[in-house]
Order: structure tokens, then C-alpha cells, then sequence
């Protein structure tokens, strides 16, 4: 009597499987679809098949230079905002100090604040302020989001981490700085991949924060959007996207893969 | 000791916030003295052991290695090596580096650096092991590697903090012998903490047995289990029988104690002095009564009955109930005679009997 009831379970929830990611993928998977449509208008039925639009995208200048823009915000702001995370999170974590919990939510919160008001912020206090607007002005808006991001990356890494292993770094000889080296960066490592590849991302796709403190280098979501109002040119921003599409989906499984690597578990001292 | 004193801890306290994890304590360690701080988690052991490595620090108080003031000396600087609770063997490192970790300053040639760890992994019998990934050693292995790469550069001083407590039995029995014969070979000053009173007896020169941040007694393991100076320690140590006693009189030494329904002891001459109507405890070790079937002719002797009895396999248990007394008495028999049931463990009515020498007067409290 079970059996039946219990296949027909199985079979419901699979529907429900597949039917979830459908409604995530299928719409996304247009992009691809209609990039290598043989026509500049984004509609059924397909015409015919064409690599045009992706040459038309690399033999665009200003495409390009977009896309150059938004790595040279992505990565120094990767770089900088998994600094600041993997330090904060050492300090959360190795250290008493008063408030932690709640110096931890703050440095969390950009992660749930809308970034429409901090957009607006930071454009109220820039043009106030008489700061130009810029790539270094977009950069800095990132930079609270991704950290937020790297913290609690580098947390998850180091709560799993004995202590006693520096410790024990630091009764062989070794000082601070190269108990850092030998010891905590060598486990943690996995971790700071991890929180490089996804800040990256997480900068690379951002449009709210960037659509209000671009100047005239336009970053690439901002290029794409202004580009949406010139219906031939659109096809070469499908191209692009599905490109982008794929190198994220890319870094975000490697960035998985890397963060979930051999947890370091060195004590199960496995007799 | 003191005129050789190695280690000196002066008066050292460590508060956390209002708890006072160690409490003006005072030791004296000798140079290549085996010595255990034992006691009770929370005792102030292991924080003890933190100060010598330089982990911790003193909340008031100074701690000397060598002659060296050590307030100022960070655990990187100090001539001591420690072995942890948890060995932490590198997780990312093979047995090789693991054991090689703290010859980076020394510069050595790779024909050097290997020299000096294989006559490390030869000590601990664990030859051809450089290559072995750490996740693929036992537990025992791994307290050997972790023991090898804190003795590799010679420390003056090796620190052990419940480093055989993850072992199982008799695995832990032969590394107790190993342990105590490796500090005897290579000469080290070895301090040792631990919660395992046999382990404590078992190993050390010297014992320091410790209670809420303070030691109580400081002595060899025979003499801490011979001759206990107070209650705590007597009870921490093995299984110690108490009876309320009272001295009717103390003259040259030889102590007479009415103890109630126990009787009259007489009691050879102890460490501490008492005096005449004084409340003390007489305390007998369970090993040191006897049972017999038949009132003995002299000497101590207290009627009692069989309340339980526990068979051990090389001896038994026995709780006799004596008239006057709240608690059974413990009695400990070797089982020396091959018997599938012992012969006084059936019988309702028997007799205690014990020497004098058996009796420690403590001071009731």
C-alpha cells in the first residue's frame, strides 16, 4: 500500500524539482538563444543561426571599454573588500572585545539594506561634498556590500579552524606575521578564493549603486541598459550578456567548490 | 630543590574578569624533573601551563626559566616547546615539515633538515614516516609527531597539557612508559598537566596537586598517597576511608586518637604536631585493612558486615558496614588465590583488622 503512495511522492516532488528550475533558467536561457538569432529583432520564430553579433560586440569600442571599466572596479574592489573581511573575521574570531555581536550586524547590514538608499546616499553626500563621479566613486560604493559578503565568507573559514594550531606556531618560533604565512593562510586559503571570485561578481553585476554614482565611464550593466533605448544594437548586448552569463555561473561554482573544500578538521584526532 | 630550582614560579596569579583562574601560587621545578600539575577541570592547571608558555601571562607575579625573568617574553622567544591537548599536527603539512616547522631560522641545508628529523622520527619510532600526510596518521602517531616537533630544537623546558587524553587504555599505558623513559634519555625538564591522578602517580618526579587556583600539597607520588596532608588531597588521590577521631594524647610523636566505634589508634609519628583533645580524621587506604572470619587475637580489629563487594578480576571491592559508622568502609583484596568466588565475600560477620602504621591523622576540617 505504501509503495505506490510513496513513488508517487517521489514523482510530485521531482515535478516540483524541475518545474523550480525551469522557472529560474528557461528566461535566462533566452539570452543565449536569441544571440545567435540571425535577426535584430528579439521575437519568435528564430530566422537562422549567426556568430555576427558576437563579433559586432568585440569590435565595439565603447562595449569593450565598458567591460574593461567594470573589472577595473571588480577586481581592486575584490581585492580590497576580502582584505578587509578576512581581518575582520580574524578579529571576530580570535579575539574577546566588547560589542562583537554587534559590530558583526553592522558591518552585515549593507547586505540588507536596499541599494536604491544607499545609492541615493552616496550620490546626496558626493555631489555635496563636490566629489567627482567615477569609477573610484562606484568602487567605494561596493566596497561595504563585498566586504559584508567576505566577512562572512572568511567567519564560516576561520570558526572551523583550532586555535591551538598558531599557537602551537607560535611556541615553535614563530612570530605573528609568519604564523600568519605558514599557518593561518595556508588553511584559510580556500576561503579567501572563494570571497575573491564572489566580491568580484558581486561588483561586476551591480547596477543600482553604479547607476548613481557613474560618471561618464559607464560600467558594463550601466552600458547594457542605456544600450536597451537602440534596438540594433541590442543583439550584441545579448551576446555579451550570455558571455558574462557563463563566465559567472563559472566563477560562483568554482568559488562554491573552493569554499566547501576539505573543511580543515585536524583534531578529530581519529584513533 | 630550591638551591637548583629551574623553573621558579613567584607568586603568580591570573584573574580572568573576577575569577581567579590561579591564585598566588609558588613552585619550584628542578632542571630534568619530571613535574605534574594535577587536579580537577577548572583547577588552574592548564592556565599554569599557559603562563610557562608564554600564552598567558601573569596577572601579578613573575615566573623565571634559567634565571630569566620571563614577564616580557613572548612564547616565540621562550626556551620551552609545549605538546598540545589536541597535538595540533598541520593540517596542510606532511609528518616531515610538520617535525622540521620550527627549523625555518636555522637555514639549513635540505641534507641537514632531513638528518636532523629522520634522528627525530628514529627517537619516536616512527621511521620512513616524513612523507605521510598528517590526516593519515593514528592517534597515537600523531602525539608522537606533535611530541618530535616540540623536542627537535632541544627546548629547555617541554610543556604537556593532557597530551595522552585522547588515547584509548592501553595505548595510554604504553606511552605513559615511553614518555617518562624519552624525558629520561633526552634530559629535559618535562611539566605535565593532567586530571588523571593514576597517570599523575604513574610518571612524575614530583606532583602538584591542585584545587580552585591554588595547590594543596606538593610531593612525590608515594609520599602524596602515603602521607596526604589534608582531606582534599587524600580523597583526589585513590580512595581514602575517614573516620572522626579525637587525640587523647600526643607524647614524643606517638599520637593516641579515640576513634568512636573504630577504637583506640595508635598512630606513629607524622608530619604535622598534635595536641591533646584536638578534632582530627583518622584515614586508612582500602588496601591496607584486612578481612578476616574470626575475631584476631590482637592488634586493631572492628566488627562489621558484608553490605556489597565488586570482583575486578586481580582484586575485589569490598564495603563492609560497621556499627557507629555512616559510610561502609572500602576494602581492597588482591585476589591472590585462583577462586571463582572469594570465600569472605559470601560471609555476613567478619572482623577489619589493620596496623597502626595503615592510620594518617589529617586535621579535621
Amino acid at each position: 500500500m505504501s509503495a505506490p503512495g510513496k513513488a508517487r511522492r517521489i514523482d510530485s516532488l521531482v515535478i516540483y524539482a524541475v518545474a523550480y528550475l525551469a522557472f529560474i533558467y528557461i528566461p535566462v536561457l533566452f539570452l543565449p538563444l536569441f544571440s545567435f538569432n540571425d535577426s535584430t529583432f528579439i521575437a519568435f520564430p528564430l530566422k537562422g543561426f549567426t556568430f555576427q553579433w558576437y563579433i559586432d560586440a568585440f569590435e565595439s569600442n565603447r562595449l569593450m571599454g565598458a567591460l574593461f571599466n567594470s573589472m577595473k572596479v571588480g577586481i581592486p574592489v575584490a581585492i580590497i573588500s576580502t582584505i578587509l573581511g578576512t581581518l575582520a573575521a580574524k578579529a571576530v574570531t580570535r579575539y574577546r572585545m566588547p560589542g562583537k555581536a554587534s559590530v558583526v550586524s553592522f558591518i552585515m547590514a549593507p547586505l540588507v539594506v536596499p541599494g536604491i538608499i544607499v545609492g541615493i546616499a552616496l550620490l546626496v553626500i558626493a555631489t555635496t561634498v563636490g566629489v567627482k563621479l567615477s569609477l573610484l566613486t562606484i568602487g567605494i560604493a561596493h566596497l561595504p556590500a563585498c566586504t559584508a559578503f567576505s566577512l562572512w565568507i572568511m567567519i564560516s573559514r576561520l570558526e572551523g579552524f583550532d586555535k591551538s594550531l598558531e599557537e602551537a606556531s607560535l611556541i615553535l618560533g614563530e612570530g605573528a606575521w609568519m604564523t600568519f604565512w605558514r599557518v593561518t593562510f595556508p588553511l584559510i586559503l580556500p576561503g579567501i578564493v572563494a570571497s575573491l571570485l564572489l566580491t568580484f561578481t558581486i561588483s561586476f553585476d551591480e547596477f543600482i549603486l553604479a547607476f548613481f554614482l557613474s560618471g561618464s565611464e559607464p560600467t558594463l550593466p550601466i552600458y547594457m541598459w542605456s544600450q536597451l533605448r537602440f534596438p540594433a544594437k541590442l543583439p550584441s548586448v545579448l551576446a555579451l550578456g550570455s558571455m558574462i552569463l557563463m563566465v559567472s555561473f563559472v566563477l560562483i561554482y568554482f568559488s562554491e567548490w573552493m569554499r566547501r573544500r576539505g573543511p580543515v578538521r585536524e583534531n578529530s584526532s581519529g584513533v | 630543590m630550591k638551591s637548583d630550582s629551574f623553573i621558579s614560579i613567584q607568586d603568580v596569579s591570573k584573574h580572568f574578569g573576577s575569577v581567579r583562574a590561579v591564585d598566588r601560587v609558588s613552585i619550584e621545578i628542578a632542571r630534568g624533573e619530571f613535574f605534574s600539575l594535577l587536579g580537577p577541570s577548572g583547577c588552574g592547571k592548564t592556565t599554569l601551563l599557559r603562563m610557562l608558555a608564554g600564552l598567558e601571562f601573569p596577572t601579578t607575579g613573575e615566573i623565571f626559566i634559567d634565571g630569566q625573568p620571563m614577564s616580557t617574553v613572548a612564547a616565540n622567544h621562550r626556551p620551552v616547546n609545549m605538546v598540545f591537548q589536541s597535538y595540533a599536527i598541520f593540517p596542510h603539512l606532511n609528518v616531515k615539515q610538520n617535525i622540521g616547522y620550527s627549523l625555518r631560522r636555522d637555514r639549513l641545508s635540505k641534507a641537514e633538515f632531513d638528518a636532523k628529523v629522520g634522528a627525530m622520527l628514529e627517537l619516536i619510532k616512527l621511521p620512513g614516516y616524513e612523507n605521510r600526510a598528517s590526516h593519515e596518521l593514528s592517534g597515537g602517531e600523531r602525539q608522537r609527531v606533535a611530541l618530535a616537533r616540540a623536542l627537535i630544537r632541544r627546548p629547555k623546558v617541554l610543556l604537556l597539557d593532557e597530551p595522552l587524553g585522547a588515547l584509548d587504555k592501553q595505548l595510554r599505558e604504553q606511552m605513559q612508559l615511553e614518555l617518562r623513559a624519552l624525558q629520561r634519555s633526552v634530559g629535559i625538564t618535562f611539566v605535565f598537566v593532567t586530571h588523571d591522578q593514576e597517570e599523575a602517580l604513574t610518571m612524575s618526579d614530583r606532583i602538584a596537586v591542585m584545587s580552585k587556583g591554588r595547590y594543596l600539597q606538593i610531593d612525590t607520588p608515594s609520599q602524596l598517597y602515603e602521607a596526604p596532608r589534608s582531606r582534599e588531597v587524600a580523597d583526589f588521590i585513590g580512595t581514602m576511608n575517614f573516620f572522626d577521631a579525637r587525640v587523647v594524647s600526643a607524647v614524643n610523636g606517638e599520637v593516641i586518637v579515640d576513634a568512636g566505634p573504630m577504637g583506640s589508634l595508635s598512630v606513629p609519628p607524622g608530619h604535622v604536631n598534635f595536641s591533646a583533645g584536638q578534632n582530627v580524621l583518622a584515614a586508612i587506604r582500602p588496601e591496607k585493612l584486612s578481612i578476616t572470619t574470626s575475631k584476631p587475637e590482637n592488634g586493631n580489629a572492628v566488627e562489621g558486615s558484608m553490605d556489597a563487594s565488586a570482583y575486578l578480576g586481580d582484586r575485589s571491592h569490598f564495603y563492609v558496614r560497621v556499627n557507629g559508622i555512616a559510610k561502609p568502609v572500602a576494602v581492597s583484596a588482591q585476589n591472590t588465590i585462583r577462586s571463582a568466588d572469594s570465600a569472605e565475600g559470601q560471609k555476613r560477620q567478619l572482623w577489619l583488622t589493620w596496623p597502626n602504621e595503615a592510620v594518617v591523622l589529617l586535621d579535621a576540617n
